[in-house]
């Protein structure tokens, strides 16, 4: 009986192993389309807006210097069924996630950084960090382009640079070990319905743990891309603009000597 | 004949050197004085461990009052260099003449540290006595550097 058992948890393992392959994404076509919206829509709570952002971040890649041309569009707005399986891929394209950094020279570095906050909030996205010469917001993908485009009047921009990463085959990976390792956890719960031995039951509900940690580990990974997909991250950098160096609170008297006090100096033998 | 040469060559040197000083320092008990290894117009004494006096001399030139230099030199400490300025105390020389010592104190590498800088003033002459070294061997030198100020004399 345990050999049997066993031998089964043998041929559910080789299974979940070769489902870890694009091979075997096929043979789901009974699965959730992995890049609908609709997908998303269940896994995370968000509003329209930011369904018609996930919709338009996998649509195509963006390159830098070419995001008013190519970069995220629209949500659609067809009600037809989502596609599904692969074919979600064939027409959505690739599911981008994008990080965008800017180098801004501006007059006033603290007033710029609150307008930052400001248009992060106004497209529906947050702050993720600041400090005294930086700023790191998350937009929703939808508005990635019209907040880029707000940002850069802001000041001179010195440098922009925009990735798209494709984590498409990531994402789909995850999935299909996700959806097969679920396959073998019910398996083995029918299993252990099954048991009739002590031994039997141990070594089963044994490997639930397990796969029951990879479930967990999987859904971590799969709602961690999601994330990304949905908010792009934009980190602006500021650079006070050149002005004549002025300090009104210490006056630079012309004395050479004033510039050789210090314990550096006196403590030099 | 040849002990006499050498007394008055000893004195002459002697009284060439401190001419051109424009102050007599008092090294305190425990240090060295190491002005051999500096210009005439600057002295400096160490004791073995590291705790150092400093005494220089510059033209009171833009000339000014004992009130302007130790606004000067506090603004330069505080402003430019990042010290902490954490006492004024009045202070006299020798001869009696008034000067202004600020204490300051300086974190090096996380270490703290204390600078003092004692400035007197006349018509001529700046005197800048400066005293430092890490908290502990400065506090613990106080009576030192205390009598080296009093003992100060300018010319």
């Amino acid at each position: 009986m345990v050999k049997r058992i066993l031998g089964t948890l043998g041929t559910l393992m080789l299974a979940t192993a070769i489902g870890c392959g694009g091979g075997m994404y096929e043979a789901k076509a009974d699965a959730p389309p992995p890049m609908s919206p609709g997908a998303y829509a269940s896994a995370a709570p968000m509003d329209e807006s930011t369904l018609g952002g996930l919709a338009a971040g996998i649509r195509g890649p963006m390159m830098d210097g070419a995001i008013a041309s190519n970069g995220p569009a629209p949500a659609p707005t067809s009600t037809a069924p989502a596609p599904q399986g692969s074919e979600a891929f064939q027409q959505h394209g690739p599911m981008l996630v994008y990080t965008a950094t800017i180098h801004l020279a501006v007059f006033q570095v603290a007033e710029a950084s609150k307008q930052v906050e400001v248009m992060s909030r106004e497209a529906g996205g947050f702050l993720a960090r600041r400090d005294d010469q930086s700023i790191v917001i998350r937009v929703p993908v939808a508005r990635f382009e019209e907040t880029m485009k707000r940002l850069e009047k802001l000041g001179d921009v010195l440098h922009r640079n925009v990735v798209a990463e494709d984590v498409t085959e990531q994402y789909m990976d995850a999935e299909v070990r996700l959806k097969n390792a679920r396959a073998v956890r019910d398996r083995l719960q029918q299993l252990l319905e099954k048991a009739s031995k002590v031994e039997d039951s141990l070594a089963i509900e044994k490997e639930l743990t397990r796969i029951g940690n990879d479930i967990e580990t999987l859904e971590g990974k799969l709602k961690y891309l999601r994330d990304r997909a949905q908010y792009s991250t934009i980190t602006v950098n500021f650079q006070a603009k050149q002005t004549d160096n002025v300090n009104a609170s210490s006056v630079r008297m012309p004395i050479d000597w004033l510039n050789n006090l210090g314990l550096g100096r006196l403590l030099s033998l | 004949m040849k002990k006499l040469l050498l007394v008055l060559t000893s004195a002459l040197a002697l009284a060439a050197l401190s001419g051109c000083r424009p102050f007599a320092p008092a090294t305190p008990p425990g240090f060295v004085d190491l002005s051999d290894s500096y210009s005439s117009d600057e002295y400096r004494s160490t004791t073995a461990d590291g705790m150092v006096l400093g005494v220089r001399a510059f033209k009171n030139k833009p000339k000014g009052e004992l009130p302007f230099w130790t606004k000067v030199v506090e603004n330069r400490m505080r402003d430019t260099s990042g010290y902490a300025l954490l006492e004024t105390k009045d202070v006299k020389d020798r001869s009696g003449n008034i000067g202004k010592q600020l204490r300051f104190g300086h974190d090096e590498s996380a270490v703290p540290h204390l600078y003092y800088v004692t400035i007197f003033v006349n018509d001529d002459h700046v005197y800048v006595l400066e005293a430092g070294g890490t908290k502990d061997l400065v506090t613990k030198h106080e009576p030192q550097i205390a009598w080296s100020i009093e003992n100060f004399l300018q010319k």
